[in-house]
């Protein structure tokens, strides 16, 4: 092996190092951990990069988010991270949502589950929900942009705000 | 409860009892409690329940078969099943201030849908035999459908 190629295992395993360092929840530390036994070095980081990079494709916003809040990048089991952009009148704000324990959970009357009031689009669209009952408005367009594939459960509830409040939903993911 | 005329109209007399029957059932009374069966596994806490709620096996499970929540009376028996719950003295709130009501709630509004659109499967509807039971089905233990039931 080359001088060449040491230095660059030892970069690979430096970012290896850095990633693991950002993990805040057990499930994304096992993922990991899991992931770096079974590929080799190069294929783990290149895996890893690859999931990271879903936030800016889907919506840059999100990764600055994720950024701003220090939610580490986005490999599978790390927080979701999702973002509701609204074309309500009178609705101004966009709404954040993060998942588990990284954010408290929002109570509205949209038919949500148990289950979705802990997921990060199931909590920005509660908001929504709490605004625009709060204001008494109906109809409108929303986006909602999110950083992981939607689970079964989210995949039918969000579309309680269309049924709800006849906002027509737009669900962007990887 | 009283359903109103235009909504009996709307159901059959089935779905119409089951949303009646809601206020009779002994939610959650026997948590905890032995079932002695080995139908299914029992769990002992409710931060175990909780854990099952949202582990995926529950969710594929759930959403293994297509409910169509768009049905009118998904609605009802949602609310209905979210009152009467929530009303229970022993409705439990989960560590993330979650009320085990809502989960219910989307479990009986779902078992409501099986019934008024009759369907082959009846997943919901078999799950409504653990709560008539004063317990709390909410989780499986495999990769549905093989493996079984988990009850509280």
């Amino acid at each position: 092996m080359s001088r060449d190629d040491n230095k660059n295992s030892e970069d690979i395993l430096d970012q290896l190092n850095e990633i693991e360092a950002t993990l805040l929840l057990p499930q994304s530390q096992d993922y990991f951990r899991r992931i770096v036994q079974e590929f080799e070095p190069i294929d783990a980081l290149e895996k890893f990069q690859f999931e990271a990079a879903r936030s800016a494709k889907v919506n840059p916003r999100l990764e600055e988010i994720r950024q701003e809040l220090g939610l580490g990048i986005n490999i599978e089991g790390s927080p979701t991270v999702a973002l509701l952009i609204p074309n309500i009148p009178g609705v101004e704000s966009e709404y954040q949502g993060v998942s588990g324990k990284f954010e408290p959970n929002v109570r509205s009357d949209l038919r949500l589950g148990a289950v979705s009031l802990t997921h990060a689009e199931g909590r920005a669209l509660a908001k929504l929900a709490q605004d625009m009952k709060a204001k008494n408005i109906i109809g409108g367009e929303a986006t909602l942009y999110v950083d992981k594939p939607l689970c079964n459960y989210c995949q039918k509830v969000v579309f309680s705000i269309q049924k709800q409040y006849s906002v027509k939903l737009t669900v962007i993911t990887p | 409860m009283t359903i109103s005329s235009n909504v009996i109209n709307q159901f059959n007399s089935k779905a119409i009892n089951f949303i009646e029957e809601l206020e009779d059932i002994p939610w959650l009374q026997n948590v905890g409690k032995n079932l002695h069966s080995q139908e299914v596994r029992q769990l002992s806490s409710w931060n175990e329940a909780w854990e099952n709620v949202q582990n995926d096996n529950w969710i594929n499970a759930s959403f293994h078969n297509h409910i169509d929540n768009m049905n009118p009376i998904w609605d009802i028996a949602y609310d209905q099943a979210l009152e009467v719950v929530s009303k229970s003295i022993y409705c439990y709130e989960f560590e993330d201030n979650v009320s085990v009501a809502d989960a219910i709630a989307y479990d009986v509004a779902a078992a409501a849908v099986e019934i008024s659109v009759p369907a082959v499967n009846t997943f919901f509807t078999d799950l409504m035999r653990w709560y008539r039971l004063g317990h709390f089905p909410c989780g499986w233990d495999g990769q549905y459908p093989e493996g079984k039931l988990i009850v509280y």
